[in-house]
């Protein structure tokens, strides 16, 4: 049977094994193969610390965005995270004056003064430092800024503003989309980063006990580690699949065997779509194993407690299959394509502008462009609850996407077969015609 | 008599030309693709040393996989390896050629990278620019290696490429071979990826010496 043929050619592959030994060492280093070592999830109790929180609290956000924007705006060295990436931002002098107006517009204070005084601080070489707000650089690349509740900046800092009275949180939000857009985008005043950057909340008693009974009822506790799971396997699974499927494109073609497959009577989308989903069965049943025995390990951890004992199966399938299935289908079709490797800088490139621009939405929220969707936290079923339309969504659009791909895949194999389309044959000729002169 | 003079005078760079214009060009086509989409992923002005780590260890060093992996690519195919295995020049000089121009290709379009985050008001430090050329040439030789032992393209940029990916999530739990060690302001890691690479680019030249006298079972 082809099936048969094709998934033992894959289980047997050198990538094949490469794959299960990255994606073990991905989820064995990041402690959720064996969820043991995890937070147990604990109904909360009185008095206790109960984290923070993002929420958007104007009383909260606008003197803290404010203090943090004008620190910057004094040492004209903006932080920002454009696309994901660690950007630092320097405004030129126009530029500068138009953010000493917006801050002059928020404060009061005269924009020729806000410029003196950075010109001077600038001059002197000082370097802001956050006193009572703080940059916590997290492991897995995310940020928060934890500030006091305080309408002006700490002296101690050298820089000290205030809000005026007057502005409403509608005109400070305007305000702060201006600065964002002066500094280019991904600024923590952007819509992205402000709540998260300047309105983290302490998470009180009554809002853990919900958060708690969600993860009960809702997520039968399972489904809060198997986010933490799909967020790590993901890391590996959205570009691992496409090197299986290059290798075994390309044996084809350094084995002569194309010749010999071409003259078979099988149909070219019989052909194709039987590799296809030899590759996606090779890697989602060691994905279902492993997510199982991650999901096993905290079984023990809640006895006497309903558990969703299909959870793996259902995270496995909805979340990580459709990731599985574009980076097989970029591979396979830019194999058929080109007849070379390009397919792997292709989604190597994909795969790693996603992961870094995941950081943004790290605790959830998952964008609809999103090819691996984050969610790096056992808390936030509120936030999955809320966005799983948008999350379903997603996965449907890359699953429907990854489906169009195969089927461009059986017309240009259908093509080669015919003798039409020889790779890019052409333009390969025109280069090589101009290497060669 | 005339066969032997022609193998003593072979000129060096007549192979360096064949294999740049024929093997080497689409890879350093991607390589400069990627430096110059380096600053629209990245910041490149106005960073400290450590800052300026992020895109140089993050990003430039992946030209390793790019530019060095593919050196033993040409012989995966079986009509070429029958051909040349005919030709009386040594694979191993071929391969020797081959390194040398690919790690002065790396060399200098890192340089060149740094040299442009320096105007852009950067601190690059020769440290900083030598450990980059360290990352690079251990991704690269990685791929290298593999590619000896494998034969295989894929698996060739698969290792480096999960190795990569690793130190994003277990970072300096990997102790010598952690590569973004430069943004914590650790140096002393490059050497040992120097050393390492070094090291495995011989092996892997060792490798293929082994397998074409065909010494291993």
């Amino acid at each position: 049977m082809l099936f048969l043929r094709e998934l033992k050619k894959v289980v047997f592959s050198i990538s094949f094994f490469v794959l299960i030994a990255g994606t073990i060492a991905m989820v064995a280093s990041q402690g959720v193969l064996d969820m043991s070592g995890q937070e147990k999830l604990e109904m909360p109790q009185p008095g206790q610390d109960y984290g923070t929180q993002a929420k958007e609290i104007p009383e909260v956000i606008m003197p803290a965005a404010i203090q943090v924007l004008y620190g910057e705006f004094c040492t004209n060295s903006y932080t920002a995270y454009p696309i994901g990436f660690y950007k630092n931002v320097r405004l030129s002098y126009d530029k500068r004056q138009q953010m000493a107006e917006i801050i002059s517009a928020l404060t009061g204070t005269p924009a020729d003064e806000l410029m003196q005084a950075a010109g001077e601080s600038t001059q002197d070489g000082n370097s802001y430092t956050f006193d009572d707000s703080e940059i916590d650089v997290q492991g897995n690349g995310g940020y928060t800024i934890t500030t006091q509740d305080s309408m002006s900046s700490d002296d101690e800092t050298g820089f000290s503003i205030a809000l005026t009275d007057d502005i409403s949180y509608e005109e400070f939000l305007s305000y702060m989309k201006k600065a964002d857009k002066l500094i280019g985008g991904g600024s923590f005043y952007s819509d992205t980063y402000l709540a998260n950057s300047f309105g983290q909340t302490a998470i009180t008693y009554e809002e853990a006990v919900d958060s708690y009974n969600l993860i009960k009822d809702s997520d039968h506790f399972t489904g809060a580690y198997a986010r933490l799971f799909c967020d790590y396997m993901l890391i590996v699974l959205s570009v691992l699949p496409v090197f299986i499927a290059v290798a075994l494109c390309l044996k084809d073609k350094q084995t002569s065997m194309n010749g010999l497959i071409y003259s078979r009577t099988a149909s070219s989308a019989r052909i194709i779509l039987t590799r296809y989903l030899a590759i996606i069965t090779a890697v989602m049943v060691p994905a279902v194993i492993l997510f199982y025995i991650s999901s096993a390990s905290i079984w023990g951890m809640y006895n006497g407690m309903k558990l969703d004992y299909l959870i793996p199966l259902k995270y496995c399938f909805g979340w990580i299959l459709p990731s599985v299935m574009v980076s097989t289908a970029v591979g396979m079709l830019l194999t058929e394509l080109t007849n070379t490797p390009a397919a792997i800088a292709v989604q190597g490139l994909w795969w790693f502008i996603d992961i870094n621009l995941g950081v943004s939405s790290i605790q959830g929220g998952y964008p609809l462009l999103r090819l691996a969707p984050r969610h790096n936290s056992l808390q936030g079923t509120r936030i999955f609850l809320d966005n799983f339309n948008r999350l379903a969504a997603n996965r449907l659009m890359f699953a429907g996407f990854a489906i169009l791909l195969m089927l461009a895949a059986v017309v240009i194999y259908e093509q080669k077969r015919r003798g039409r389309l020889n790779g890019y044959g052409k333009i390969k000729k025109l280069f090589s015609g101009m290497a060669n002169r | 008599m005339d066969m032997e003079k022609s193998k003593n005078s072979f000129p060096v760079w007549q192979i360096a030309r064949i294999n740049l214009r024929h093997n080497f060009v689409w890879h350093l086509v991607l390589a400069i693709m990627l430096v110059l989409l380096t600053p629209v992923l990245f910041g490149t002005s106005d960073l400290d040393a450590q800052a300026a780590a992020i895109p140089l260890e993050m990003f430039v060093s992946l030209l390793g996989i790019v530019l060095l992996t593919p050196v033993f690519f040409p012989e995966q195919n079986q009509e070429i390896e029958e051909i040349v295995a005919a030709k009386y020049v040594s694979n191993i000089l071929v391969y020797t050629v081959r390194i040398v121009y690919s790690v002065i290709c790396l060399i200098v379009v890192i340089v060149l990278f740094a040299a442009f985050m320096q105007l852009c008001r950067c601190s690059v430090s020769i440290k900083l620019i030598l450990g980059t050329i360290a990352t690079a040439m251990f991704l690269g030789s990685l791929g290298m290696i593999t590619a000896a032992l494998s034969n295989n393209t894929a698996v060739s940029y698969m290792v480096p490429m999960v190795f990569f990916a690793l130190n994003f999530s277990a970072g300096s739990q990997l102790g010598y071979f952690h590569l973004f060690s430069m943004m914590d302001g650790e140096y002393k890691q490059k050497i040992w990826l120097f050393v390492l690479s070094a090291i495995m680019i011989a092996f892997s030249v060792f490798v293929k010496w082994i397998l074409k006298k065909g010494n291993l079972p």
